[in-house]
């Protein structure tokens, strides 16, 4: 079981290095093969691993294995350690599962890049250091594991890096996440501190003994990390830019896989956050605001990764949500399912892009109903999965998180009446991109793109790319695209079948030993909610229908309304304002008012003085004769009548 | 003893290769290669140093001693302890890359060049296994002249003012340090470190500290090193900021904190508020310098402040962290300089304004800074990460507000490397980017690939350091150096 | 009748130094009559070489037969073992001087006078060195100071020359008549005039404190800081080392400096214990003046010779710490430090005049250019001296300077260490000029060519450097039987 994890972890690394190294040794197209098969290798050895697992009662699910002493200060010694339990094997299985569909369909999606290699090398590389994230044994594996997807994540967003936007983007989300690590860090200096190891099990055994003020805190850097990570507020500002990456980036890394790690983060240290009640609730809280933001601000949207970003990083607030509230099985539930039909999402959103020649503005969309039935009929699940419509998984997972929330006291049902709102958003924003992008008759642009039978290969960012290769169209896409589609379209449809509120309940069962939920919801609560909030989502569906496919509304304005959702809340402003410019300031201005007067002034200064001194006695040397007698007279008499005075 | 013969070889083999370069009417080619084969040769000397030392033995060890002027018991003392042994294979291996980078290059009088470099592996291995505080300080000092030459002789438009400030500078540093060896040997009878017990005078300690604190330099004593970092030929700015630097920590390891206890308890909060504001100085300096070396030569003041926040946290965490962030930063600084060279090469300037776009087509350049680039911001996993995360736990023990500040200069880290990559390698191809500028040549990636991959290494394995630098636990162990 | 006077017994063999300079110098007259001028040059180089070489021997031979310090021929001089190392030393800086001289374009007419008085001032240095008694003092002074006038201004064809013999010799004067009412005053006090009969006498009588007797010492501290060439009775000695031929420079910078502090050192302790609160002080001030003055006036300096006389200022103030600390450290320290000053001083005047040669012109730091590349040699050993003066590892001027510091924190005076190192500090930017000047700068800045081409290599001038160069040095790594002797000729003093 241990070398099965270890295999789940390494290959992916290994098959990262390899294509660097090899260079122009491997051909593009062997080195999207050989990511691909290394992620499904480690998929398997997940499954195996879960297999495994299964074997075990119940009771001792938990076997860390250490490979050797990573970091180590006298009696200190942080190990490269792993932990196999139900709930790393629980992400095992997500992050390598989806990892492999997600990089086969990129192997058709970056077919004629001319860097895929390093495409693909960046893509094994974020496998891995997510797995280590989920597997890590002790704390400091995990910060490793969460520094190194920050990188991934950095490395792929920029991955066109001849295009400033993207560039830009790349970085803002690197600091943004530097700013989690950090927070992580400090928790971890006082557990070190208080503790003196990071390892789970001790650390989790000492949570109580923390004291207040020390759980407290050590529970705000955790969650600084968490929402960092997850784009929660207030560090949410750097999700919608990582739009800029490639989509199957966006599908596995900011929908499916790394953009969860947060709520993933809360579970795993659920002692300690327990240990502070006050922060957990806070988490819940962030969540419940953002997913209501996030959902108002995806009604604004034009571009089309932009509105299903919006809706990530709404939904990662119902995973907050639940958590924050103790719900741990339900939000890991929900991060599974929404990993399958958020990443259903954004690949057959990819398929729409890829074929519209990189083209994103929704506004230029329209009809592809007919032209791309096949995207049509994903897209419509997807949608359907998130609005959350049984029997698609969505509805399963996130209404057992709504009853959990309404069994909670008035801070639950506070939480809850959000979630209610953000299920009608939900519903109205991805019903308003799907009528406008597949609804209607083809615009001018679609027609253009795919009656007439060839186009320009669809990359985002050819443009960029001088050589514009054009070939013809095969359908809806190359089939490494569309089966992997297939597939997660039979998953979201299907995924949420394996839990059912408290009838049957595979999931909770496996993962509450590692996180005993805080709250059990009774089965009137999940009636009503889940009575509540497919309404909800079907009056979202309803008025997007009359505003987008009927047209019969006109679409309500609100100029300032509008606008504040168009600029997001201000926060970018914001924070530019708060953050950027002071530090920018105050940089330019150490160094025109410290560095250059002071500090290297201080030496000119020195070598004139000293320069003027020389002059000085330079001068003294008058080349007179009588000068020079006068003067050892006068040091002599000087020195004679001293000696008589003071003799 | 005998083994303590392979110590004085690790100074006295480059010095005698210096002397041949000088007495042989060598070819320039040959007197390139015939320095590269030296300097590797001094690399092996070291490995087998390492295979010589016993990790698990405390104290002093393959050490040789003879009296130099018995009057004043002054001697020849040399030897290894295992953080030094570190930081001599640090020496070691930027050097042989400096030169290899220079005989690639081409240095114009290469006998001269070649000597002067050898002549200063020497005298930095003295530094670093003196134990006899004379001798401490006669490495010390033979270290600034072949320095004073290499920046002088081989460096930019502005060479003269740089190595002129930059000698005169650490040179009134050294003089303190000088005043209280005197002080410090003549009133305990022996200038021997080893035998030599702790002191508790504050004026004899600040007087070593001006020494190292100007050497290193900590903020606001940095005033040689902008110049100096941006006028000296690529290798010698390597060797500089990764080596010469961490001579200066050594220094306020082996004698400044083992030494005085007492005065370092007293002058510690002093010391790591300036440690720390230069940490924060330094990083918000290099995100708005404007050329490539002005990013890496704040971001080392920076390092450097890093480095001495680790040391006079004087607990384990502290000391190893620093002892491994001196390895990292030595590695990272020279790789950044010497790609820094090979970009100053192709495009004929460091203005970052002027750059961008180098990563098309240059895949290797790309790949190689990148990955630097990436170990030097401290990305988590990378060596440099466990060095800081080590240092500011460390710190955080004594005073959290230290770690807090550190945090702070981890995010602007990001921000200035990032701000590096991305304008040298990223964005829209820069106006001094000629179209046919080369990717790294073999020659290149045979200097510099070496040190990426020890970082490398050293990430996946950190504690090959820290589980052998300190028999046991850290602080006692410098406590039993000091005896 | 016959007038039967006895004369005291003789030892020739303390006097046996002074005597083979005497023989050389005569040697060379009678060959500047009779020799034919084509050979003279050789010859009496030769010649005047063999006697400083015989007074090596025989001083070396005096050092191992004298180790017990004792005065001879009526106490006139004193037969110790610091003489003979200090007539070492000076006989040494009179070969290097030699070797330096050989080549110097000086007109044939007058080189076996020119050989004479070398022998001759270096003579009267020996003599000097191990003079006991006011009388001999003066004596032995004014013998090698009225050589050193004249060897001034011995070149009619050198501008400056002869100004500065003049200069040397007015204002030499005026210091030697202070030694002289010095010594005056001092016998006045005490009726005596050898050193030790002095202190003992001041001790007997309790004159401790007796107005004659301090101010005569003032007058002879005077007298003696002049001849060392220490600020403030230093003005001298810019304008005569800048005019002087170089060689001769180069004697002086060496020989002089050497004899003056030796006998000062003697002097101070062996007449004036009971004073030492007194003179102890003063020559610590004048160190602190002499290294004042030296290294400022040093940093503005252009012309090379100039910048060296200044340097060679403040050197005095270096050593005169030595002395001001009083006790055996410091003599140990001021004997150890003149070997390696010694050295360096004659071997950079030395550099200096073969790139006047070159050149046939004053040497500036400017047209120094690329010296360094041209002629490695002698560039690498001008790089050393620098180095060395500033008291850099590697040359035996950090290990005189350690010595040197060293004594003064034993007597307690950490301020004047303090003092020491701000001045080294400062001079760093001088001694580093010159090696910037040689090789930092690219030869396109050299304004003028050597004259017809590099002049061929001056084997003997070569050779005069490397030794110089290898003394340097050598002190450095052989400190340990240096000090040995230097403690041992310390020894002969009452400390």
């Amino acid at each position: 079981m241990i070398a099965a994890a270890w295999t789940c972890l390494l290959v992916p690394l290994g098959a990262a290095l390899a294509i660097t190294l090899a260079g122009n040794r491997i051909t593009r197209r062997g080195a999207g093969y050989l990511a691909t098969g290394s992620v499904a290798v480690s998929f398997v050895a997940a499954v195996v691993t879960f297999a495994l697992l299964l074997g075990d009662s119940p009771g001792d699910r938990s076997h860390p294995s250490t490979l050797w002493s990573w970091l180590t200060a006298g009696q200190l010694d942080f190990g490269l350690r792993i932990l196999v339990d139900p709930l790393s094997v629980f992400m095992m299985l997500v992050v390598s599962g989806v990892g492999m569909l997600i990089v086969a369909y990129s192997i058709g999606y970056m077919d004629g890049d001319d860097e895929e290699r390093r495409y693909f090398a960046y893509m094994a590389l974020f496998v891995f250091s997510m797995l280590l994230l989920v597997q890590g044994g002790n704390l400091l594996m995990l910060l490793v594991g969460w520094g190194l997807v920050g990188l991934s994540s950095y490395l792929l967003i920029g991955f066109w890096h001849d295009r400033p936007s993207a560039v830009a983007a790349a970085k803002k989300a690197f600091v943004m996440n530097a700013i989690g690590d950090a927070t992580m860090a400090l928790a971890l200096f006082l557990l070190i501190q208080r503790t003196g190891s990071l390892n789970f099990e001790i650390v989790f055994a000492n949570a109580d003994s923390l004291g207040v003020w020390a759980a407290n805190l050590v529970a705000l850097g955790l969650l600084g990390g968490a929402i960092a990570k997850s784009a929660q507020l207030p560090l949410q500002t750097w999700l919608p830019d990582a739009m800029e990456g490639p989509t199957p980036v966006s599908a596995l890394i900011h929908a499916a896989t790394m953009v969860t790690a947060g709520v993933y983060l809360i579970v795993r240290t659920s002692p300690l956050f327990e240990a502070a009640p006050k922060v957990l609730e806070l988490a819940g809280g962030l969540g419940a605001i953002t997913l209501v933001m996030a959902g108002l601000i995806a009604l604004v949207q034009t571009d089309i990764k932009r509105v299903i970003a919006y809706s990530t990083m709404s939904q990662i607030g119902y995973m907050f949500l639940a958590v924050g509230l103790g719900a741990y099985a339900d939000g890991m539930f929900h991060l599974m399912t929404h990993a399958f039909f958020k990443a259903l999402l954004f690949m057959a959103a990819g398929l729409v892009i890829h074929a519209l020649a990189g083209e994103q503005d929704i506004r230029k969309m329209g009809g592809l109903r007919r032209l791309m039935p096949f995207t049509f009929v994903a897209f419509i699940v997807g949608t359907l999965s998130l609005t959350g419509i049984p029997p698609f998984s969505g509805f399963f997972s996130k209404d057992s998180i709504l009853a959990a929330a309404l069994s909670q006291g008035w801070y639950g049902q506070l939480l809850w009446a959000a979630g209610m709102t953000g299920a009608f958003l939900t519903g109205l924003y991805s019903a308003r991109l799907f009528f406008i992008v597949f609804w209607g008759e083809p615009s001018a642009f679609v027609r253009e793109h795919l009656m007439i039978g060839s186009h320009a290969s669809g990359r985002e960012g050819h443009t960029s790319h001088e050589r514009h290769e054009t070939h013809v169209h095969s359908g809806e896409g190359p089939p490494s695209m569309t089966w992997t589609v297939g597939i997660l379209t039979v998953l979201a449809t299907i995924g949420g079948w394996i839990q059912f509120a408290d009838l049957w309940t595979p999931i909770s069962s496996w993962l509450d030993p590692v996180a005993e939920p805080l709250v059990e919801a009774t089965g009137t609560q999940e009636l009503v909610s889940s009575l509540l909030a497919v309404g909800l989502g079907l009056v979202g569906i309803w008025i997007a229908w009359l505003i987008y496919a009927e047209r019969q509304v006109r679409v309500p304005r609100f100029a300032q309304v509008q606008r504040l959702l168009e600029h997001k809340f201000y926060f970018d402003e914001l924070y530019d304002l708060l953050f950027y410019r002071p530090s920018v300031l105050l940089a330019t201005g150490l160094y025109r008012l410290v560095e250059q007067p002071l500090v290297l002034g201080s030496i000119r200064e020195l070598v004139r003085a000293f320069r003027e001194a020389g002059q000085g006695t330079g001068r003294l040397q008058t080349g007179l004769v009588r000068n020079y007698a006068l003067s050892i007279a006068a040091s002599l008499a000087i020195v004679t009548v001293v000696f008589v005075a003071v003799r | 003893m005998s083994s303590g013969w392979l110590t004085t070889a690790l100074i006295l083999f480059p010095v005698a290769g210096a002397i041949l370069l000088w007495v042989l009417p060598l070819r320039p080619f040959a007197v390139g290669s015939t320095a590269l084969l030296f300097a590797l040769v001094e690399v092996g000397l070291w490995i087998d140093s390492v295979a010589q030392f016993d990790f698990s033995q405390p104290g002093l060890q393959l050490d040789q001693r003879t009296s130099w002027f018995s009057d004043l018991h002054v001697s020849y003392h040399v030897g290894f302890y295992g953080f030094s042994i570190w930081l001599v294979g640090l020496t070691t291996v930027v050097l042989a890359a400096a030169i290899g980078y220079a005989f690639w290059a081409g240095r114009e009088r290469p006998r001269a060049f070649y000597g002067l470099m050898l002549l200063l592996t020497g005298a930095i291995v003295g530094v670093f296994v003196a134990q006899d505080l004379l001798l401490f300080y006669v490495f010390w000092e033979a270290m600034l002249v072949p320095l004073y030459v290499l920046v002088g002789v081989w460096g930019g438009a502005g060479r003269l003012r740089a190595t002129l400030v930059f000698v005169i500078y650490t040179m009134a540093g050294s003089l303190l340090m000088l005043a209280s060896i005197i002080v410090l040997g003549l009133s305990q009878g022996t200038f021997d470190l080893v035998t030599s017990g702790t002191n508790g005078s504050d004026w004899i300690f600040l007087g070593f500290v001006a020494a190292f604190a100007v050497k290193a330099p900590l903020f606001p004593l940095h005033a040689w090193l902008p110049e100096a970092y941006r006028e000296s030929s690529p290798e010698v700015a390597a060797v500089l900021s990764g080596v010469v630097s961490k001579a200066a920590a050594y220094g306020f390891l082996r004698i400044a904190i083992a030494k005085f206890p007492g005065p370092v308890s007293e002058f510690r909060t002093p010391i790591l508020v300036l440690a720390a504001c230069g940490l924060v100085y330094g990083s918000l300096l290099a995100f708005r310098a404007p050329d490539v070396r002005g990013v890496i030569a704040y971001s080392s003041l920076a390092q450097m402040g890093l480095i001495t926040l680790g040391l006079f946290a004087v607990n384990d965490l502290g000391l190893n962290g620093a002892v491994l962030q001196m390895v990292n930063h030595g590695l990272i600084s020279a790789t950044l300089f010497l790609l820094a060279g090979g970009i100053e090469r192709r495009t004929a300037t460091g203005e970052l304004a002027l750059l961008g776009g180098m990563a098309r087509g240059r895949p290797a350049l790309a790949t190689v800074l990148l990955t630097a680039g990436v170990i030097a911001l401290a990305v988590p996993g990378s060596a440099a990460f466990a060095g800081e995360f080590a240092i500011l736990a460390g710190v955080f023990q004594t005073g959290w507000g230290y770690a807090v500040v550190g945090a702070v200069a981890i995010v602007l880290a990001a921000m200035y490397i990032l701000r590096l990559i991305s304008a040298v390698l990223h964005d829209r191809v820069g106006s001094a980017v000629p179209e046919g500028a080369l990717d790294l040549r073999p020659a290149e990636l045979g200097v510099v690939v070496p040190l990426v991959a020890i970082l490398l290494v050293l990430s996946a394995w950190p504690a090959a350091i820290t589980e052998r630098s300190f028999v046991g636990s850290a602080a006692n162990v410098v406590g039993r150096v000091a005896k | 009748m016959i007038l039967a006077l006895d004369t005291p017994p003789i030892d020739w063999f303390a006097l046996a130094p002074t005597l083979a300079l005497l023989t050389a110098g005569a040697l060379n007259l009678i060959l500047a009559v009779l020799w034919p001028r084509s050979w003279k040059r050789p010859t009496t180089a030769v010649v005047c070489a063999l006697g400083f070489a015989g007074a090596i021997v025989a001083a070396a031979l005096l050092f191992s037969h004298s180790a017990d310090g004792h005065g001879v021929i009526a106490d006139v001089i004193q037969r110790d073992r610091l003489g003979a190392l200090t007539a070492i030393i000076i006989a040494g800086a009179g070969l290097l001087a030699i070797g330096t001289s050989y080549s110097e374009p000086m007109a044939d007419d007058h080189i076996a006078e020119y050989y004479a008085l070398l022998a001759w001032a270096g003579a009267g240095m020996v003599f000097l060195a191990s003079a006991s008694t006011l009388l001999t003092l003066f004596l032995g002074l004014e013998w090698f100071s009225i050589s050193l006038y004249i060897l001034c201004a011995i070149d009619r064809d050198l501008a400056g020359s002869l100004e500065a013999g003049l200069k040397y010799l007015i204002i030499g004067g005026f210091g030697s008549a202070m030694l002289l009412f010095g010594s005056a005053l001092v016998y006045g006090a005490t009726g005596r005039l050898e050193f030790g009969e002095i202190a003992n006498v001041v001790q007997a009588q309790n004159l401790s404190g007796d107005a004659l007797l301090v101010a005569g010492l003032a007058l002879l501290i005077g007298g003696l800081g002049f001849k060392a060439s220490a600020a403030p009775f230093h003005m001298w000695t810019p304008d005569v080392y800048e005019g002087a031929p170089t060689p001769v420079t180069a004697f002086m910078s060496a020989a002089t400096k050497t004899v003056a502090l030796v006998v000062t050192l003697r002097i101070l302790v062996t007449a004036f214990p009971q004073e030492a609160r007194l003179w102890t002080v003063t020559i610590a001030v004048i160190a602190c003046a002499s290294l004042a003055v030296g290294n400022l006036a040093a940093l503005v300096q252009k012309g090379l010779k100039r910048m060296l006389a200044y340097s060679s200022i403040s050197h005095a103030g270096f050593m005169l710490i030595a002395v001001a600390s009083d006790n055996a450290l410091g003599g140990r320290a001021l004997l150890y430090y003149l070997i390696p000053y010694s050295a360096m001083s004659v071997g950079a005047f030395a550099v200096v005049a073969a790139r006047e040669r070159e050149l046939n012109r004053p040497v500036t730091l400017d047209n120094l250019a690329g010296f360094g590349w041209e002629r490695p040699l002698l560039g690498i050993s001008m790089m050393t001296f620098m180095l060395g003066f500033a008291g850099f590892p590697l040359t035996g001027g950090f290990v005189g300077k350690f010595y040197v510091f060293a004594a003064a924190y034993e007597h307690g005076w950490i301020w004047l260490v303090i003092v020491g190192l701000a001045a080294t500090a400062v001079s760093l930017y001088y001694y580093l000029g010159v090696i910037r000047a040689m090789y930092m700068r690219p030869a396109e800045e050299l304004q003028l060519a050597p004259v017809g081409g590099s002049p061929p290599r001056e084997l003997v001038l070569q050779s005069t450097v490397t030794a110089a160069l290898v003394v340097t040095v050598g002190s450095f790594f052989a400190v340990q039987p240096l000090i040995h002797v230097a403690k041992e000729a310390a020894a002969s003093l009452p400390f």
